[in-house]
């Protein structure tokens, strides 16, 4: 009885590394995982304090830089989440999710402890399905972000070209105009 | 962006177009658009452009004039200088430190335009320290503020306790704290405000509360009496009710206690001195009440008995009211004090005559009353002698009745 019992701990303890998967409700770990790094904003206005030297005219350079910046994210960012882990956290993230995916699908459907047989099928498939989802809530991230951008870059293109279509050929300022 | 559509396809992500190659065509048509941009389209507005920058110059010029004269507004306005304090002062301040932020916040969107105009203009962009001046020094003056209100707010709590219940080791603890750290005019918090006079007087305040709170500790002296607590008025010039149930520290700060620290630690010097006086001649008149000469019979009548304790204290007991008398704090209690050396002087002389008539009685008597042979030849001598002794015998008698030293002593012609 102690042997079938120390074996079926055993068993149970193979899931201990995926447990996860149901402790954890995906969208609050990944929102965390995405609130663990840093945003563009914040890494960009750090690299600029840290060429502050106090001297007016660098300073002045500094927020110009700034504004050029806060100016293009509102063209090349709207709607972009630029919070998020660096690419090599991403990587190191999606390919331990996968790697867990490969070890559930390897898991064996039936296992016999003693008189006790066990069928894994239900599990491995939930398991199947949840991982997926946890891998898939990733990638996606990356390529809706990707998307966005690529689609802000495109009206940008779209919408300077267009500006510039025209050349006015009156001497007229807006403002004269106004 | 590169680098993530390569990770997504290391993950092999499904994309509906290949990125890389939307990337590659929006890196070409961005490097187009520059080129037409700055190349030929630049050229043909530049004109256009020269002529606006000169508008533009304008109306930066214009909106310079704006900021200076903003500026001397905001500097000649804003309660820097303010050394007054009470919440009607501290509310104005909030006034109007809030209505010069809204104004510096719409000048500051105003000059953020005008920068945007420069940069698309190419015109040099103008900082508008003045602005960035008002904006960071509003940030001070409203810490400024804050640390007058919180304080003030502080002090007021304390004001209401009652005199008995004020506890001055706490409040100093709490003083050196604000001194320490808030009103630190080197801490680098301070660095602005500290030049400012409402932040001076702010200190000046918490200085002054430190030096009263001691001055406050001395006064519960238990030594202190009405008679102090009026000479205490006299010097502040200032009226208080220190016996009323109602009396506070609200009533001491109105004092002004920290331009009479010198006074104040005299005024309770001095109680505590008097109190040493008063003690001193209350044990002195206690002993002297009780003081009682000792008599040994003497065939029908009795003599002194031991006369030192009484001659010790009479010279110890003396020697102690002269040091008090030379005491300034003697004053209230001079008259005491200087009867009591007037009858401890008639105890020392009257106990010298006595005991020196009382060796003249003793010798004589034999001499005189036991002597059939000097009676005979000195009848006249011998009649003066019955006389004296008579009075002698009755003094002694009056003295055994009454034995109180300083009774004997002082009774009416005694010394005589």
């Amino acid at each position: 009885m102690n042997e079938i019992e120390e074996a079926t701990k055993a068993f149970i303890h193979q899931y201990d590394d995926k447990k996860f998967l149901w402790e954890e409700t995906l969208e609050v770990s990944f929102q965390e995982f995405l609130n663990s790094g840093q945003s563009l904003h914040e890494m960009f206005t750090k690299k600029l304090n840290a060429m502050r030297t106090g001297a007016d005219d660098e300073d002045q350079k500094i927020e110009e830089e700034q504004d050029s910046f806060n100016w293009m994210a509102t063209k090349i960012l709207k709607g972009v989440v630029t919070r998020y882990p660096s690419l090599d956290i991403f990587d190191e993230k999606i390919s331990h999710l996968t790697s867990v995916k490969k070890q559930i699908s390897e898991m064996k459907q039936q296992v016999d402890i003693g008189w006790l047989r066990v069928n894994s099928v239900p599990l491995i498939r939930e398991l199947e399905k949840t991982i997926d989802a946890w891998i898939v809530a990733h990638t996606s991230f990356l390529l809706n972000n990707t998307m966005r951008q690529i689609t802000n870059i495109n009206n940008f293109i779209k919408e300077v070209s267009e500006g510039i279509k025209v050349v006015p050929k009156s001497n007229e300022s807006e403002a004269e105009k106004a | 962006m590169k680098q993530a559509i390569m990770l997504m396809k290391k993950h092999q992500v499904k994309m509906d177009e290949d990125f890389l190659v939307t990337l590659e065509t929006n890196k070409s048509q961005l490097k187009d658009v520059s080129e037409k941009a700055l190349g030929p389209v630049k050229e043909s507005i530049l004109p256009l452009q020269n002529q606006e920058a000169q508008n533009i110059k304008g109306r930066l010029a214009r909106f310079g004039v704006i900021v200076q004269e903003f500026r001397i507004k905001f500097q000649n306005t804003l309660p820097y200088h303010v050394t007054d304090s009470s919440p009607e002062i501290i509310n104005s301040a909030y006034d109007q430190i809030t209505q010069f932020y809204v104004e510096t916040c719409k000048l500051e969107s105003e000059a953020k335009e005008l920068n945007n105009l420069e940069t698309l203009f190419d015109l040099q962009r103008s900082s508008y320290k003045q602005l960035k001046d008002c904006k960071s020094e509003l940030i001070s003056l409203k810490e400024m503020w804050d640390l007058v209100a919180l304080i003030d707010m502080q002090f007021d709590s304390w004001k209401k306790t009652l005199w008995d219940q004020i506890d001055t080791e706490n409040l100093t603890q709490l003083i050196k704290e604000m001194q320490s750290k808030q009103t630190n005019p080197t801490a680098p918090a301070n660095k602005v405000i500290s030049k400012w006079r409402t932040f001076v007087a702010l200190n000046d305040r918490v200085k002054n509360m430190n030096t009263i709170l001691p001055l406050i500790s001395q006064l519960h002296s238990p030594f202190m009496q009405n008679r102090h607590w009026k000479k205490l008025m006299r010097v502040t010039e200032q009226h208080i009710d220190h016996a009323s149930p109602k009396f506070c520290l609200e009533d001491l700060i109105k004092l002004h206690l920290y331009k009479f620290a010198d006074e104040v630690t005299e005024i309770v010097d001095g109680a505590q001195k008097e109190s040493k006086i008063e003690g001193k001649v209350g044990v002195i008149a206690r002993t002297w009440d009780d003081l009682k000469f000792t008599f040994v019979e003497k065939g029908d009548t009795y003599e002194l008995g031991a006369l030192d304790v009484i001659i010790e204290l009479v010279e110890t007991q003396s020697m102690d009211l002269m040091t008090m008398l030379a005491q300034k704090e003697v004053e209230e209690f001079k008259e005491n004090v200087s009867k009591w050396q007037k009858t401890l002087k008639t105890v020392d002389s009257v106990v010298e005559i006595w005991v020196k008539v009382q060796k003249n009685w003793s010798r004589l008597n034999p001499i005189f009353l036991a002597s059939e042979d000097i009676r005979g030849q000195l009848p006249e001598d011998t009649k003066r002698f019955e006389k004296v002794d008579i009075e002698w015998k009755e003094l002694m008698r009056d003295a055994v009745e009454n034995s109180g030293v300083v009774e004997a002593c002082t009774f009416e012609g005694r010394e005589q």
